[in-house]
């Protein structure tokens, strides 16, 4: 399925709260999964802002506005629940993917996402709100002594664009190049993610497409992740969260792959 | 009219050299420039180098920076003026080898706050414990004598780096990641792969338990009183006081949800002769 034919999928998402921007007139109320989201007006400018989990009150917030509130529930970096301990996501393949060598692939993965509030009326992030649907993961790329710790999230590999947990989950399109003279296992994708990259339609979301490159550095093979130039995601009935834009990164993958 | 030569003599001597009142100007001005280049430099410094090192190494730059500059401009200040440091100079060393004898202490605080700055066994913000002498906080400020500590029960520590310096030193931050180590004992008669799978279920629904390195759960011995399971997980280290005290509860309370006897401390008593408590006879 292209991203084209996914449109098919939209009436599923219908049964869900969308992702998008919101004005506030007197009462918003959304569900994301065990999340229930409520912005009531209570006074000339002031909001009163709830979130409930499995119908228990998690989050209370007051917000001043002296004009018309909006809102932004966006997908965001999956590093902040329930604590932000790294920048960095570990997409581990259930089943490791052999590329040939000096060879190219395109394939769909999925990535863990958390659900961002923020305003979207004051021109800067203004975050009020970040929430997980599901539960998180973490390990460590690397070593205790120097590696990093990533969001960890297992993830089938398909050659077809995949069906995305709702509210818990975005797909994203990697393109893996082989340089190396050998054939390669790749059993992990790690890269940092801060900004809020994020296509939607409606509750699905899509990341940016990454581009990961196998070569050969010294005597250990290594892989250098960032952002595609080819901007799939990019077409007209997807919306770019623009929140936080991440230009552009270069992560180097050097240990292991 | 007032003769100014009388108020000013064209030459005085001072430290043994004859000197102008414009030798003075010239050395005054020498000074002002060193002080100025100094605030200069320091603030230069800071914005461009100081902003890429740590907190305590940035203060000692500062320092080394500014008071190197002002004692070059002393120093060429009264050079200007013919003054000769020759005498003064031995006179230093000698003052030098009796200070230092008297002060053997206060240098090799020094001197172990310098290699510490090298050597960077920790920072300020760190969690440490100095183990030799049994202390352990968060360093607030490592200064040229002492390192100084606020303990976790919120005193104030104040250590001499020598005794730093020299003692073994446990840094709970230098890795990203800690591991949480326990001991769950069960009954003999419970099952010990259902107790194991119902261990490692637990440390999954915890976030903050790390997937890889994998928690490991293993029998680790067949004690008095019940079957001994290790417990290994590791977890960020900042989250490892609060993941020692949540784990142990978590998982008791699991097992006790599927029935897993946590067995009391017990001992079988076989008696050689029959017992004469009738009851038990009965």
């Amino acid at each position: 399925m292209t991203l084209k034919d996914s449109v098919a999928k939209k009436e599923v998402s219908e049964e869900f709260d969308m992702f998008g921007d919101y004005t506030i007139e007197q009462k918003l109320d959304k569900r994301y999964g065990d999340e229930k989201l409520l912005m009531i007006k209570t006074g000339p400018s002031m909001y009163g802002y709830q979130r409930f989990h499995k119908e228990q009150l998690a989050v209370e917030k007051v917000i001043a506005s002296d004009k018309t509130l909006k809102l932004g529930i966006f997908p965001f970096a999956p590093i902040h629940t329930p604590e932000k301990v790294g920048d960095y996501v570990m997409l581990k393949l259930i089943t490791p993917l052999v590329l040939e060598s000096q060879s190219r692939v395109v394939a769909y993965l999925t990535m863990p996402i958390e659900i961002g509030v923020v305003r979207s009326d004051t021109g800067e992030v203004n975050m009020i709100d970040v929430f997980s649907v599901g539960l998180q993961y973490y390990a460590i790329y690397g070593t205790p002594e120097n590696g990093l710790l990533c969001r960890y999230h297992l993830t089938r590999i398909s050659a077809e664009m995949p069906k995305a947990a709702i509210y818990q989950e975005a797909v994203v399109k990697v393109h893996f190049i082989n340089q190396t003279r050998k054939v390669i296992t790749i059993n992990r994708v790690v890269f940092p993610v801060v900004g809020t990259n994020f296509y939607v339609r409606g509750a699905e979301a899509y990341y940016n497409d990454l581009d990961m490159v196998v070569s050969d550095r010294l005597s250990n093979t290594v892989a250098g992740v960032r952002f595609s130039s080819v901007k799939s995601g990019a077409s007209t009935e997807w919306a770019l969260s623009e929140a936080l834009l991440k230009q552009q990164f270069k992560f180097i993958m050097e240990w292991g792959l | 009219m007032v003769d100014l030569t009388s108020i000013f003599p064209s030459k005085f001597e001072f430290l043994g050299a004859e000197i102008t009142p414009l030798e003075i100007l010239i050395s005054i001005a020498i000074f002002a420039i060193g002080v100025i280049l100094a605030r200069v430099l320091r603030m230069t410094v800071l914005r461009y180098v100081g902003v890429h090192l740590p907190e305590e190494t940035r203060r000692g730059v500062n320092r080394a920076v500014y008071w190197g500059i002002i004692i070059l401009a002393g120093l060429a200040a009264l050079s200007n003026q013919g003054v000769d440091f020759t005498g003064a100079l031995l006179g230093a060393g000698i003052f030098g080898i009796i200070i230092g004898f008297a002060t053997q202490s206060l240098v090799a605080n020094l001197i172990s706050g310098l290699f510490m700055q090298i050597d960077k066994p920790m920072k300020i913000g760190d969690p440490v414990e100095i183990v030799d002498s049994n202390v352990a906080g968060v360093v607030t400020e490592l200064a040229a004598f002492s390192t100084r500590l606020r303990m976790f029960d919120g005193t104030y520590a104040r250590l001499p780096n020598e005794k730093v310096f020299t003692s073994q030193i446990r840094n709970f931050s230098k890795n990203i990641a800690r591991r949480v180590e326990f001991q769950v004992s069960i009954g003999y008669k419970e099952d010990i792969v259902q107790a194991i799978a119902v261990i490692n279920k637990t440390l999954y629904d915890i976030p903050m338990v790390l997937i890889e390195p994998a928690p490991n759960v293993f029998v680790d011995t067949l004690a008095e009183s019940g079957v001994n399971i290790n417990v290994f997980a590791w977890v960020p280290w900042q989250h490892w006081f609060h993941m020692r005290q949540q784990l142990v509860g978590q998982i008791k309370k699991q097992l006790d949800a599927v029935g897993v006897e946590l067995p009391y401390p017990q001992r079988v008593i076989w008696f050689a002769e029959p017992s004469k408590n009738p009851l038990k006879n009965a």
